[in-house]
């Protein structure tokens, strides 16, 4: 409440990182090509320097003009690298590493690691995605996840907070209600936004629609996890008025995409966050057959910038999508997915 | 996009400094607007607070207010110190040498032109102007522009330029679309109009009487009109009747600013409505009263005070601006919980005169 004598490291660090996510992603492909060479140099150079298993994996040196020879990572070889070596050393500006397990498809616990430095980067980066999606971050929110922790009440409340710059929160563990209740808890909080998976939303509308049962209005649905069917936005627009928001993320290093905010099918790549390939079963690029022909679908892979303690370079994440070089849906130049299916 | 300032390249290493001051100032003034009022109501008592404490320590503060007002002060307080008339700023701002905190910076002198009214001189510390402006751009923010699009100003305050305009290059963090800029007196109302409608635009800045004179002259010439998305005007009254003509020349809206110079802005236009305005409470404490100095009730006209928090080296406290304004508690039109004006009305101020109803 000291400002303007006083500016919290905290709120500085949110409204910068999120306001340079958004000048990034809106600066042109040249540029962004410029910052994300600039950030792979800087990571390849430290693994190199600092993580012997990766300088065993990359050789002495690395020709970022031949960054597509570099080998393709798999899930499992990424979960034997974290298994056998653990953490990977972070450089000293980003703080402390934490260690992570969760349970993540296909099947079984994943577990990683992640620096302050990298986990305040993907923070930042859902926070811009507020100010892309027009949200005000200051009204109600409501998050019906598996990964809430276990709570006693109807829900953990989490007050509004202007260092944050965030309004009041109600967070529900999934697990612990039936769906019906969690929809008629959703009726008496009436959140302005709601968090929540594509498939139990789904299935919670399908549901309140049998039951005749009544609904708030709520005004975006930001989906995580699996593909968003049509059926389900045709549904949550009838049901709740709402639009659907989608993020693509993925468990160990955040955000990946974010939906275009002028459009169902598109998702901008987080350029701030990660650098993303499509390739086909041979490994290379997914390229249109004719000039101004849509590429072909692939598989994604996925660079993180800013993830130290668990590198990630070209991780092939089990997904497909195809890749644009600018988003149809807005004409904005930034790279863009779409035909994007989680979990293949 | 090419920026000869390729500072965002450094990012999340480095963040330029007035780039780092611009967004967490908007970031403070957003959240004060939009959050719930406690946060604005508790904020502005401390900011008074403080500054009537610093005040407290000047002889002629003392002699204007006849007492201390106290450490405890907060914005009840304010209804019990006198109402400053433009005569009385000048006559205090002459009176003595201003000075403020080390943390507000350098002063500057500034004097408003007064051209009908009472002229008067007055000093502008840093923080000051910084607050000033970094409310400016959060307008930005909340009317929902995109700052990567080319804006052109035809400016009261712009300093005359070679050829037909001044250029600014954008700027990465904050503004990455090139600005062209204009002095409202360097050319003729035709020469602007011809200007405006040979460049593409998405924003257009300027006084209402200049936009109105841009459209009449873009009628009479029977110019074909530039698709523009928002006008921002400042200083006048704008009426029903500009917004229509606007909307069907340009097929943009007006966003109007009111603000005046001693303080700064005092309230932006509601992004979801074209008759009411959200008081910066951020930058300003707003009353509105009756003849007897009472405060109306809501929804009711009155005299427009403003007390600037930030305004330290000439203090406006109480400060009439004479005009006249309808006062609502909270915006009507998007519910926000900040005070709202509506039926701004220009009474006594030099850049209202000839445009009262």
């Amino acid at each position: 409440m000291n400002w303007p004598a006083e500016l919290p490291a905290s709120t500085v660090h949110r409204v910068t990182d999120a306001q340079a996510q958004l000048a990034l992603e809106r600066s042109g492909t040249t540029l962004i090509a410029a910052w994300q060479t600039q950030r792979v140099a800087e990571l390849l150079q430290w693994l190199l320097d600092s993580v012997p298993w990766w300088r065993e994996r990359l050789g002495p040196q690395v020709n970022l003009g031949h960054w597509r020879a570099l080998p393709i990572l798999n899930r499992m070889e990424l979960r034997k690298m974290v298994a056998v070596h653990g953490a990977a050393p972070v450089p000293q500006h980003h703080g402390s590493v934490s260690a992570y397990h969760l349970a993540g498809p296909p099947g079984g616990v994943v577990r990683f690691y992640t620096s302050a430095f990298s986990q305040r980067m993907v923070d930042h980066s859902f926070y811009a995605d507020h100010q892309r999606q027009a949200r005000n971050p200051y009204a109600s929110h409501a998050c019906i996840s598996d990964d809430i922790p276990l709570h006693e009440g109807r829900h953990i409340a989490v007050a509004a907070s202007l260092e944050n710059g965030s309004g009041p929160q109600a967070l529900r563990q999934l697990g612990l209600f039936t769906r019906m209740e969690h929809m008629q808890w959703l009726q008496s909080e009436k959140p302005t936004y709601l968090t929540a998976t594509p498939q139990w939303l789904e299935a919670a509308l399908d549901e309140t629609q049998r039951r005749r049962m009544a609904l708030p209005e709520i005004r975006q649905l930001l989906t995580y996890g699996a593909t968003v069917p049509t059926t389900l936005r045709t549904k949550a627009r009838k049901q709740l008025g709402a639009s659907v928001r989608h993020r693509y993320t993925c468990l160990e290093c955040g955000p990946l995409a974010f939906q275009c905010p002028r459009s169902d099918d598109y998702f901008h790549v987080a350029v701030g966050n990660v650098m993303l390939e499509v390739v086909n079963d041979a490994g290379k690029p997914c390229v249109a057959v004719k000039d101004g022909a849509t590429a072909p679908s692939g598989q994604v892979l996925v660079t993180a910038l800013h993830q130290y303690a668990t590198p990630m370079l070209r991780h092939d994440i089990g997904d497909s999508a195809v890749l644009h070089a600018a988003c149809p849906g807005c004409g904005l130049e930034v790279p863009t997915l779409s035909h994007l299916r989680q979990g293949v | 996009m090419n920026h000869t300032d390729n500072s965002l390249m450094a990012w999340p290493h480095q963040v330029p400094s007035p780039a780092m001051h611009t967004l967490a100032d908007a970031h403070f003034i957003r959240g004060l607007e939009w959050g719930p009022p406690e946060w604005w109501q508790q904020w502005q008592r401390q900011r008074l607070a403080q500054m009537l404490h610093w005040l407290d320590a000047m002889p002629w503060w003392l002699g204007w207010v006849g007492a201390k007002v106290g450490p405890d002060s907060h914005t009840e307080a304010l209804a019990g110190l006198p109402l400053m008339r433009r005569e009385d700023y000048r006559a205090l701002n002459e009176a003595h040498e201003p000075v403020v905190p080390a943390e507000h910076g350098k002063l500057t002198m500034e004097s408003t032109s007064g051209s009908s009214g009472v002229s008067v001189k007055f000093w502008r510390s840093e923080m000051t102007l910084r607050i000033n402006a970094n409310h400016y751009w959060a307008d930005h923010q909340r009317q929902g522009r995109d700052l990567t699009q080319r804006m052109a100003a035809i400016s009261g305050y712009a300093a005359f330029n070679e050829g037909p305009h001044r250029q600014e290059a954008g700027e990465p963090w904050l503004q990455p679309g090139m600005q062209l800029v204009r002095a409202i007196s360097q050319f003729s109302t035709e020469d602007h109009a011809l200007w405006l409608c040979s460049h593409p635009f998405t924003y257009l800045a300027t006084r209402p009487d200049v936009l109105s004179d841009i459209l009449s002259t873009i009628n009479m010439l029977n110019l074909a009109a530039p698709r523009l998305t928002q006008i921002l005007t400042y200083a006048q009254t704008v009426d029903a009747a500009l917004r229509k003509r606007t909307r069907e020349a340009f097929g943009a809206s007006i966003r109007d600013r009111y603000a005046c110079e001693e303080v700064g802005p005092i309230a932006f236009q509601c992004p979801e409505s074209d008759d009411f305005y959200h008081c910066a409470v951020g930058n300003v404490v707003v009353e509105v009263v009756d003849a007897q100095g009472l405060p109306v009730t809501d929804g009711a006209q009155g005299n427009v005070l403003v007390t600037g928090l930030h305004q330290w080296a000439s203090p406006a406290v109480r400060y009439e601006l004479g005009d006249l304004a309808n006062w609502h508690a909270c915006c009507p039109a998007c519910g926000v919980s900040v005070p709202a004006l509506s039926h701004l009305l220009g009474g006594k101020r030099p850049e209202f005169v000839g445009l009262q109803p």
